[in-house]
């Protein structure tokens, strides 16, 4: 216990001194403060509140209308009734940004209404325009009783109120996805850090200085506890410094691209239970990369060496993440992102952020992952023994099992 | 206290690293591990400290077998290996610390190395910023500084200036005065003759030779002569059927077949009125043995 905890403390120490932990603590962190900063900053330069309440979507923009033919009596109603400034085109009239020509001509039957910008970029969704002018032709044809008042009235779109009786919003769907991400990166990158690690201490001999001092699976373990804890550590300091940035400088309500921007999902039970699936999902891969890192002589060969192991975190990363934004997954894929050891850590944070899985699943699933962690480090503890001291050509599975330790 | 290898065996493949080797090392002081590149001396150590498993036989200390947990041993492997980007002083404290030393004890242990070792101004600084010399004493602190009984050197000489020999000549020294078993593994012959009192020959992975260096050199009896004149003797040195086998820069070496063929031609010499400088009848070098017996074996 105390060689792995002397380890533990060395690799610990050593990780978070790294220059690269923390450079990219500091890049990430200036990420979040500008991520947190885009609100206030789109608030800025939209002219609204930077208290930032509820964005709406407005075309503030002039509409130049002809209809020379008075094809579509009311057409001009209709289309103030959603906001447009009507004016009277003429032959010479140039378009500006925001400004739109509708022009009306004879068709064949309907007329034909033609819509132009000056640029793509300033086309509105044209959806409601011809709506109110379609509208506007229709009622022409089977004649009104009604006032233009009340005929600009018939053109109010109706109130409609989305309510979801299910946990998923699209809040929580798109944390979802952020944290299935982020969990991939996560583990993915902390389990590389272990290869990297176990293959410089072989490939720099230091390996035979420490294995005279203590067991191969104390060093393992203490190496791949400490990664963890460092990569955890980095995964703290980011949160709380997320945490800090977007309490003072994101209002509350504020939406960005249509989201509202709220950590609401992120209860302290799922805190808990997202911590539990990375330190769990990064055991699983720290332990194989080990014994990938220990499996080459060369500090070139651990990329090739871990083929295999990537091969297999992008497969469990890509159940999780298109069973996520699908969402109608297969039940035998619904499964696999549920429960196989190195699928969950990616296919759970979607599914526990969006209230989708119950805690029975939840527990079951973690259970499958730390039986698996326990059994694959005793396997991986020997194949590291065994190969640590074995120099020359990379070594593959078949090699690492025959090898005594 | 005794180090006994009996009978170890491995192979890869089909090639016999080491093949049926045996050796006992009964007395504290230094012993000679010796070969070419590639004879199996690294291996023969790393089976002995349990670092690779056997395909047969076991090292024993007092007549247990030898593990991490039996002995407190110290290990200088060949190929350097440091954490470069980690402070020394920090990265030995952590190899003591490995071995069961108290963080106190292992500080003090460390500083007391250190101090020794004329390395103490680099406690602070990252290993990669050391030269080559430098790193090697960090390395050797590795191997001694939680105050090993057996102590293995594995070619501890190569890289060396002559004033860092000295130094660790003089910690082996000291070693030695210790009581400590000292087992040094070379492919240097000369080194091994200046320090070793036994020494097991490796070729190939079996021992040509085992046993105490005067006694087997005392077998070859007095085979080499050393003369050094100021005037040309070789014609002398042909009557007297002397083979000349070597010559340095004012001297030169000759194969005799005893002491009487000395005296012959140191009478011839000096009736011819040649009185030689250095006149000095010995033993074959630890060299010239290996040679012989590894050129019988091929």
């Amino acid at each position: 216990m105390n060689q792995i905890f002397t380890v533990f403390r060395f690799t610990y120490l050593d990780a978070v001194r790294k220059k690269a932990y923390r450079i990219s603590t500091i890049i990430i962190m200036l990420l979040i403060l500008i991520l947190c900063l885009i609100p206030k900053v789109v608030g800025m330069f939209s002219g609204s509140d930077t208290a930032g309440t509820e964005s709406e979507i407005t075309y503030s923009g002039s509409l130049y209308l002809s209809d020379k033919n008075n094809l579509i009596p009311g057409g001009e109603q209709a289309l103030a009734a959603l906001g447009y400034q009507i004016l009277e085109a003429n032959e010479n009239t140039e378009l500006s940004d925001n400004e739109l020509l509708v022009e009306v001509e004879k068709g064949e039957g309907a007329p034909i209404v033609h819509i132009m910008t000056s640029n793509f970029m300033s086309a509105p969704d044209d959806g409601p325009i011809v709506n109110a002018l379609t509208t506007a032709w229709r009622f022409s044809l089977v004649g009104s009783s009604l006032t233009p008042e009340e005929f600009a009235l018939s053109q109010s779109e109706l109130g409609v109120i989305h309510e979801i009786s299910g946990g998923m919003n699209l809040t929580g769907y798109s944390l979802g996805l952020v944290f299935t991400m982020l969990m991939f990166f996560a583990v993915y990158y902390y389990g590389l850090s272990v290869a990297n690690s176990v293959a410089m201490e072989k490939t720099s001999r230091v390996m035979e200085t420490l294995i005279i001092s203590a067991k191969p699976k104390h060093i393992l373990i203490g190496k791949c506890i400490a990664m963890g804890a460092a990569g955890l550590t980095q995964l703290i300091i980011i949160f709380l410094f997320g945490y800090a940035a977007y309490s003072s400088l994101v209002p509350h309500g504020s939406m960005l691209f249509g989201i509202e921007l709220s950590f609401d999902g992120l209860t302290f039970t799922n805190t808990v239970i997202l911590i539990l699936y990375f330190l769990l999902g990064y055991s699983l891969y720290a332990l194989v990369n080990a014994v990938c890192g220990a499996s080459v002589s060369r500090i070139e060969d651990v990329s090739s060496a871990l083929m295999p192991v990537s091969l297999i975190s992008l497969a469990s990363f890509y159940v999780g993440y298109f069973t996520a934004i699908l969402g109608n997954a297969t039940p035998a894929i619904e499964i696999i992102a549920k429960y196989v050891p190195f699928a969950s850590p990616f296919g759970m944070p979607f599914r526990i952020l969006n209230g989708s899985v119950t805690m029975s699943e939840i527990a079951t699933s973690l259970g499958l992952l730390l039986v698996s962690i326990i059994l694959l480090s005793v396997f991986c503890a020997r194949l590291y023994a065994a190969s640590v001291m074995f120099y020359g050509k990379r070594l593959k599975i078949r090699d690492m099992i025959r090898l005594k330790p | 206290m005794s180090l006994t290898v009996n009978d170890f065996v491995k192979k890869y493949g089909d090639k016999a690293a080491v093949d049926h080797l045996s050796f006992q090392m009964k007395n504290s002081g230094v012993f000679g591990l010796i070969g070419t590149n590639g004879a199996g001396k690294t291996t023969t150590i790393r089976m002995m400290l349990g670092l690779l498993s056997a395909d047969q036989g076991e090292a024993a200390w007092n007549g247990k077998r030898i593990t991490r947990e039996s002995l407190n041993f110290g290990y200088m492997p060949e190929e350097r290996g440091i954490y470069m980007k980690t402070r020394v002083a920090e990265q030995l404290e952590y190899f003591a610390m490995l071995r069961g030393m108290k963080r106190n004890d292992a500080k003090k242990s460390v500083a007391k190395w250190m101090e020794r070792l004329g390395v103490s101004e680099y406690r602070n600084m990252a290993a990669e910023k050391l030269s080559k010399g430098n790193q090697q004493k960090v390395q050797l602190i590795a191997a001694v500084v939680n105050d090993p009984e057996l102590i293995v050197l594995d070619e501890p000489f190569s890289g060396l200036d002559p004033v860092n020999t000295e130094l660790l000549r003089d910690v082996i020294d000291e070693m030695v005065k210790n009581g400590k078993f000292v087992v040094l593994s070379s492919h240097q012959m000369p080194v091994v003759e200046d320090y070793c009192e036994e020494i097991v020959l490796l070729h190939k992975g079996r021992a040509l030779l085992s046993g105490s260096l005067r006694d087997i050199k005392r077998g070859y009896g007095h085979t080499n002569l050393i003369v050094s004149c100021e005037k040309d003797v070789s014609e002398i040195a042909d009557e007297a059927g002397l083979i000349r086998i070597g010559a340095r820069a004012n001297e030169t070496e000759y194969k005799i077949t005893g002491d009487k063929m000395a005296q012959s031609f140191l009478s011839a010499m000096i009736s011819k009125g040649v009185y030689p400088i250095k006149y000095e009848i010995r033993e074959p070098s630890l060299h010239q043995i290996f040679v012989e017996k590894a050129g019988e074996d091929a």
